[in-house]
């Protein structure tokens, strides 16, 4: 009887435990709040920040996308912008937005883990309400994210977030060497999100890219740094405020200080002036 | 002993709630179910309870009237003057809160977050308690500071009041006209957020803009509706953008690929800076 009654407390406990903190007990899930900022990478915000920026990156393309990467280097060097469509205001989109060139905040909800970078102002929302991926998903820069939150040590808390991408808009490139990603539109992103073990203002990112123009899966390690303020300052990242490069038809121009048009490489034709009387 | 059993379980129960309660971070049952996804309700102009254009009868300064006529009759020759969307520049505030595309809702205990698709705009309504910062970098959006309340004494809160300054410019209060706010960026956005007493998937916004270019504050009642099914889509304003802006001349780019006046007898731009014929 007496063993009846405790079970029966306990139970009437838990169920009420369960039922307020199944609203949002925000103490199972790890405390992300705050700003972050990349840690490492340095000059050119390179896809993998334990390896130099472009070549050095040594990315595992297949020979008809290593073709690609080189003839983008190639245009680069003569003033081009290569296979990187961001210096028209078009996001970076997933993966390389999650080098966190901008701060970047997390929002953890029970059903949805947000992730909101301050790049291109863009906003992931992560699924971890038990979704099963849509039979159709419309492709958008930042892709369609199914997440999964483990107890990787077993201690009742959440501190693991575990997170799939794909249905990501091209084009897009890893960084901004320029290293592409196939034009098919079926790369997928996977992800593990977790606190360092020994600093909880550091977070780390495992991100591995499966994509048509890799020989094989290409796995980096990022990281971010809390920013050690209880009110951080958030920026407005508007691309279109300052951007002076415009692109008329396939030609790449940009708008000189005088609000002029300006070629971008040596003897650059100007446009084509047809539709003016 | 035997009778302490029970009021031992008992009182380890009442620990498992009190426990349950303390750690509660997110007592969701004190906010109102805003979170969601949104959509207006009603007209893109500012006061949708009135007719667009001219039929919104701001209550302009005689100065910024003048300049809404000028803005006027040069939409009427095809220009984009004064709507800096056309560039890709964010609406801001007040304007974002007419809800061209769908507005995101999400409500933590310091801060409530409401995002616009259109643009991408975020705005960070804090309501940690924090105080005005002394310094206040500008944006579209603003800086704002809420306060929730439990206006009809239930214990739950049901209206946020949202007071938001530090903005940048320009800024409209809607796409067409285009009505101006004042060019020193000193508005005043106040709001009043609640969920309607009788409909619950219905939101609604009481907005108050205080300006130098209004000579009076400006007072509209907006409301958006819960989508229960929500169409997450991406909106990229540049990706299909084919306005262009050179200086104070706006052009566009066909579909062909080729500049094109806005307007009739538009000269075409100057091409100094090429060292080569076409």
């Amino acid at each position: 009887m007496q063993v009846r009654v405790l079970i029966g407390a306990v139970a009437l406990a838990l169920a009420f435990a369960s039922d307020d903190g199944a609203a949002f007990d925000a103490t199972r899930y790890p405390d992300w709040k705050g700003q972050w900022l990349r840690v490492g990478g340095g000059q050119g915000a390179p896809w993998d920040p334990a390896k130099p920026w472009g070549p050095g990156q040594q990315a595992p393309l297949t020979p008809e996308y290593q073709a690609i990467f080189e003839a983008n280097l190639r245009d680069q060097a003569a003033g081009g912008q290569g296979t990187d469509p961001s210096f028209r205001c078009i996001p970076t989109g997933m993966p390389r937005v999650m080098i966190a060139v901008q701060p970047m905040e997390i929002v953890i909800t029970p059903d949805t883990t947000y992730v909101m970078l301050e790049l291109f102002s863009t906003l992931r929302r992560i699924f971890t309400d038990g979704r099963d991926w849509p039979t159709s998903i419309e492709p958008s820069f930042a892709g369609y994210s199914i997440g999964k939150w483990e107890d990787t040590d077993g201690d009742g808390r959440y501190d693991t977030l575990v997170a799939e991408t794909r249905a990501i808009k091209g084009p897009h490139s890893y960084d901004s060497s320029g290293i592409p990603f196939h034009g098919d539109g079926r790369a997928i992103i996977r992800e593990r999100m977790s606190s360092d073990k020994a600093n909880p203002n550091i977070l780390h990112n495992e991100i591995t890219s499966i994509d048509s123009a890799l020989t094989r899966p290409w796995t980096v390690k990022r990281s971010y740094r809390r920013t050690p303020t209880k009110e951080p300052i958030w920026s407005e990242y508007v691309c279109s405020e300052n951007n002076r490069h415009v692109q008329i038809g396939t030609e790449n121009y940009v708008i000189g200080a005088d609000g002029l048009l300006m070629p971008t490489r040596r003897n650059q034709s100007p446009p084509d002036l047809r539709h003016f009387q | 002993m035997r009778n302490l059993a029970p009021i031992g379980a008992l009182t380890l129960a009442a620990m498992l709630c009190a426990t349950a309660t303390a750690v509660r971070a997110h007592d969701e049952l004190k906010y109102p179910n805003m979170r969601a996804q949104w959509t207006r309700i009603g007209s893109a102009a500012f006061d949708p309870n009135r007719p667009g254009g001219r039929g919104q009868q701001p209550p302009l300064t005689p100065e910024y009237q003048a300049l809404l006529d000028n803005i006027l009759a040069a939409r009427a020759q095809g220009s984009l003057e004064g709507n800096m969307t056309v560039t890709c520049i964010p609406a801001g505030m007040p304007r974002a809160m007419i809800v061209y595309e769908t507005m995101d809702v999400i409500v933590l205990p310091e801060t409530t977050y409401v995002r616009m698709s259109y643009m991408n705009e975020l705005r960070r309504i804090y309501t940690d308690g924090r105080a005005w910062p002394a310094k206040i970098t500008p944006t579209f959006a603003g800086y704002s500071i809420g306060r929730w309340l439990d206006e009809d004494g239930d214990g739950r809160y049901d209206t946020l009041v949202v007071e938001t300054r530090g903005f940048k410019g320009p800024r409209t209060f809607d796409g067409t006209p285009g009505i101006p706010l004042h060019s020193d960026n000193q508005t005043v956005v106040e709001e009043r957020l609640y969920l309607d007493r009788s409909d619950p998937d219905v939101l609604r916004a009481d907005i108050k803009v205080t300006d130098h270019a209004l000579s009076r504050p400006w007072s509209v009642a907006r409301k958006y509706q819960r989508e229960r099914n929500p169409h997450w889509s991406e909106y990229i304003c540049n990706e299909g953008n084919q306005q262009l802006l050179l200086g104070k001349e706006n052009y566009m780019v066909s579909a062909d690929g080729f500049l094109m006046p806005v307007k009739r007898g538009q000269g075409p731009p100057d091409l100094k800076n090429f060292n080569q014929p076409r």
